[in-house]
């Protein structure tokens, strides 16, 4: 019955994760990852003006110019800089400077040129900017996307998770290694996939981040449980799954008190953060979470198939040895 | 230990951590004048593109990066085009009666000369005759079309190649190119000029630039018939271009510097027309490969070779291309930013503490002896290691050593809370719970180093640097868990009587009642 369970149990969560996996690679095929938040795609408003604008008081009107400008054309910005040009032959920053208004993708063209032949009447000749050369441009802006760093990063975690497993199969023996190994190859996979599914807006740079840290809290997670289940080993007094089960209700606090641990880390600088950090350190959270589950649920199930077989084989072996008896019948 | 020994220990590694606490993060000013500043370690922290801070001199500016637009020929912006315009106005207005009617036409011209692009609030605007193939034009031919994107192309090839974090390039108003470099890496005057070049390669050798005699390619040859390739390589401290010629190539070389013992040659290796590589020899150069030194950098070497590579295989363009409109920016997740990662940081090591001391009560000691020297070691690495620099990957890197570092003490003070509650003595715990642990310790630590140290091997940029941190942070954590960790232990324990051992780490022993 229990037997009967653990399988089924086990089929379920191969299920689960399957599923998620290849929706998640299938979404990531069609749509990529939601990578909003680099803001490569849309527009924005440079209004460039030379050290003759009054820094004090002048600056500041500037700045209310603009943005009247655009909320009489319906324009909402999403980021304001204030920036020093750079001479480009000695890269030194200069007097002049520019103030910069990110918009989003959908901005309209028309409402962006109303506004910047608003502001460039506004602070033409015969206004009190004249002397500062101001000047303002919409640019449309358009990415383009490096690939390199995704797929070099899909390599080393691969590898790295390999290298790693490699040691603990040493270590630890083969079931515990290949189940490890199944571990951390799952998590590193299903974060990213429900990155892909939940279309949660990351960084370019962040999905195989999330992967590597999904494969280190992996790694953690499993030699906590690793490291019990072969201390029942080598007592060899019960079976493998026996085993693989007590140590996964032994290590449960352990393994959640470990998460909780690096998750807490996680949470407090992503809840504390500004804006973008929280964005690229938040998702994180759920290379922490992942762990968990296949240390807990998915991994031993492995290990317990692994070993249960590893032990078959021996007991077949040591069934079917009939070496010595040979020897005394012959002798005879 | 006794006690007189360890409160020499304690004394010193206290004062180690006060020292370490002190230069991590205290800037100031002093001298006449306040004319000297130092910069706390935390201030000079290499910072990325997205994380940005001032130093304590109140000039310099770490972090942030550079951007620069490209404009092809024929291409100027509408602000170039609007002073233009009004200068020429200006001129027509102030010339004399004779001159006026020559100025107003030149105005006119100037007009009729460019077109607004997208529309007349543009904020580009296009040379009809270059862009547009007449006068009259008023569409984008198609040549320039695919001009355009075989240079973008090559643009992509050559920042993607540099394999730094932080760069990036944007399609600006269809037919400009945006590019941002991070400040962090001290080359971008080089990397933004260089990587404007477009054209394809060629060499050659005279008494300058302009005037040399270039390579004479035969039909139905290429440059490629005679250079394989450039690359960057290092030998210590010097750093090369490497230019990988075929035999047709190096017969080309002997060639020209076969009388350089008598008269020196200088020899030119140009992408388009410029002349990115000048090289004076005074001998006859007869090798397959020529690897040529200068003031090169790490970087400046990878920036030559690649833009040269980049020439020789890249699609080819005809257009040449002006760097323009370049900007200091600041933290891209807003200056803000680095305070509160240091605000958040800081809560994060008070909560930590909190529940060491509440658990361990004194213990929390040794826990926090061996935190604060691992904290203020990984930021010297950080700083003082040239491959690492503070941005998201390093901040995550952190959290996950420290949380490793809390985990493994916390595992220890755990086993030999057990070993004291079966009522062994404190000494003897302490001794039975780090054997228990060791191995598992020293597995968890090794294979987190591995993992780490392949990331940083094989990634690139944010996946590199995080590898190389966590794999630092593991070994640190590792040594300190196993070995710092377990002497601030036995030296703080020398402090209470053999009595309050146990209360003083919040242990507690099962005393079994034999009645």
């Amino acid at each position: 019955m229990t037997k009967f369970k653990g399988n089924k149990l086990f089929a379920l969560l191969l299920a689960v994760s399957s599923v998620v996996i290849i929706a998640g690679i299938i979404l990531y095929a069609v749509l990529g990852f939601n990578t909003a938040n680099d803001k490569f795609n849309g527009y924005r408003v440079d209004v460039n003006y030379n050290v003759l604008i009054d820094l004090n008081k002048q600056e500041e009107d500037l700045g209310k110019v603009c943005e009247d400008a655009f909320a009489q054309n319906g324009l909402h910005f999403t980021e304001k800089q204030v920036l020093n040009s750079v001479d480009s032959s000695s890269m030194n920053e200069t007097v002049d400077k520019l103030i910069t208004y990110t918009f989003g993708a959908g901005t309209s063209e028309e409402a962006l040129g109303k506004a910047v032949a608003a502001i460039n009447a506004a602070v033409g000749s015969g206004t009190e900017y004249a002397d500062a050369e101001v000047f303002a441009r919409w640019h449309g802006l358009e990415g383009e996307r490096f690939y390199d760093p995704a797929w070099r990063g899909a390599i080393a975690i691969a590898v790295a998770v390999l290298v790693a497993l490699g040691y603990i199969t040493a270590r630890y023996g083969v079931s515990l290694g290949v189940a490890g190994l199944a571990c951390c190859a799952h998590d590193a996979l299903f974060t990213v996939a429900l990155l892909a599914i939940v279309r949660f807006p990351v960084y370019t740079f962040t999905p195989v981040l999330y992967a590597s840290v999904a494969a280190f809290m992996s790694v953690v997670l499993w030699l906590i449980l690793a490291s019990k289940c072969k201390e029942g080993f080598k007592a060899g007094e019960k079976k493998g799954e026996e085993i693989v089960r007590s140590a996964v209700k032994e290590c449960r606090k352990s393994v959640l008190f470990t998460a909780l641990a690096f998750g807490a880390g996680i949470l407090v600088v992503g809840a504390i953060a500004a804006g973008g950090t929280a964005l690229a350190v938040l998702p994180a959270i759920l290379a922490v979470a992942v762990p968990i589950y296949s240390t807990l649920f998915l991994g031993p199930e492995v290990a317990i198939a692994i070993r249960t077989a590893i032990e078959k084989r021996r007991e077949q072996k040591k069934g079917g040895y009939t070496g010595k008896k040979k020897a005394e019948n012959q002798a005879e | 230990m006794s006690k007189v020994k360890s409160a020499v220990a304690l004394t010193l590694i206290t004062i180690l951590i006060l020292g370490m606490c002190f230069m991590c993060t205290v800037s100031f000013s002093y001298g006449t004048d306040r004319m000297y500043t130092f910069n706390s370690v935390v201030s000079m922290l290499t910072k990325d593109a997205k994380l940005g801070g001032q130093l304590a001199d109140g000039e310099n500016y770490l972090g942030g990066g550079y951007t620069a637009v490209y404009y092809p020929e024929g291409v100027i912006s509408a602000q170039q085009y609007e002073d233009d315009l009004n200068a020429l106005k200006e001129t027509a207005a102030n010339a004399a009666a004779a001159d006026k009617a020559e100025a107003e036409e030149a105005v006119g011209k100037y007009e009729a000369k460019y077109i607004r692009y997208p529309d007349a609030n543009g904020p580009i605007c296009l040379e009809k005759e270059t862009v547009c193939g007449s006068e009259n034009g008023t569409e984008v031919t198609e040549e320039f079309k695919k001009n355009f994107q075989n240079a973008v192309s090559q643009f992509r090839t050559r920042y993607e190649g540099l394999h730094l974090e932080d760069v990036k390039l944007q399609i600006a108003d269809d037919y400009t190119v945006a590019v941002t470099v991070p400040a962090y890496t001290g080359a971008q005057g080089v990397i933004l000029t260089q990587f404007a070049y477009t054209g394809a390669f060629n060499m050659g050798y005279g008494s300058d630039a302009a005037s040399a005699t270039k390579l004479t390619l035969a039909k139905g040859e290429t440059v490629r018939d005679y250079v394989k390739g450039a690359h960057a390589s290092f030998n210590g401290s010097t750093y090369f271009v490497v230019i990988d010629l075929t035999d047709a190539g190096r017969q080309v070389i002997a060639d020209w510097t076969a009388s350089a013992a008598e008269t020196a040659v200088t020899m030119y290796f140009y992408v388009g027309d410029n002349a990115l590589i000048s090289l004076s020899v005074n001998e006859t150069i007869d090798e397959n490969t020529l690897g040529i030194s200068g003031s090169y950098t790490d970087e400046t070497s990878k920036v030559v070779a690649l833009a040269m590579d980049t020439a020789l295989r890249g699609a080819e363009t005809d257009l040449t291309f002006r760097v323009e409109d370049v900007v200091r920016t600041h933290a891209g997740f807003s200056d803000l930013a680095l305070t509160l990662i240091y605000v958040s940081a800081g809560l994060l090591i008070l909560g930590m503490l909190a529940f060491f001391f509440l658990r361990y009560r004194g213990l929390g000691l040794a826990h926090l002896y061996t935190f604060l020297i691992w904290f203020f070691l990984m930021l010297f690495i950080v700083w003082g290691v040239p491959q690492l620099h503070l941005g998201i990957e390093t901040l995550l890197a952190l959290i996950l050593g420290g949380a490793l570092l809390a985990v493994s003490d916390v595992m220890t003070y755990e086993a030999a809370r057990k070993e004291y509650a079966m009522g062994r003595t404190m000494a003897s715990a302490v001794k039975a719970g780090y054997k228990k642990c060791f191995w598992r310790l020293f597995d968890l630590h090794i294979a987190v180093a591995v993992l780490g140290v392949l990331l940083f091997a094989i990634g690139l940029t944010e996946l590199s640097v995080f590898g190389l941190t966590l794999c630092i942070g593991a070994v640190l954590s590792g040594l300190g868990s196993l070995f710092v960790s377990r002497f601030h232990w036995a030296a703080f324990l020398s402090f209470v009587s053999r009595d309050g051992k146990g209360k003083f780490c919040n242990f507690k022993q099962e005393v079994e009642d034999d009645d």
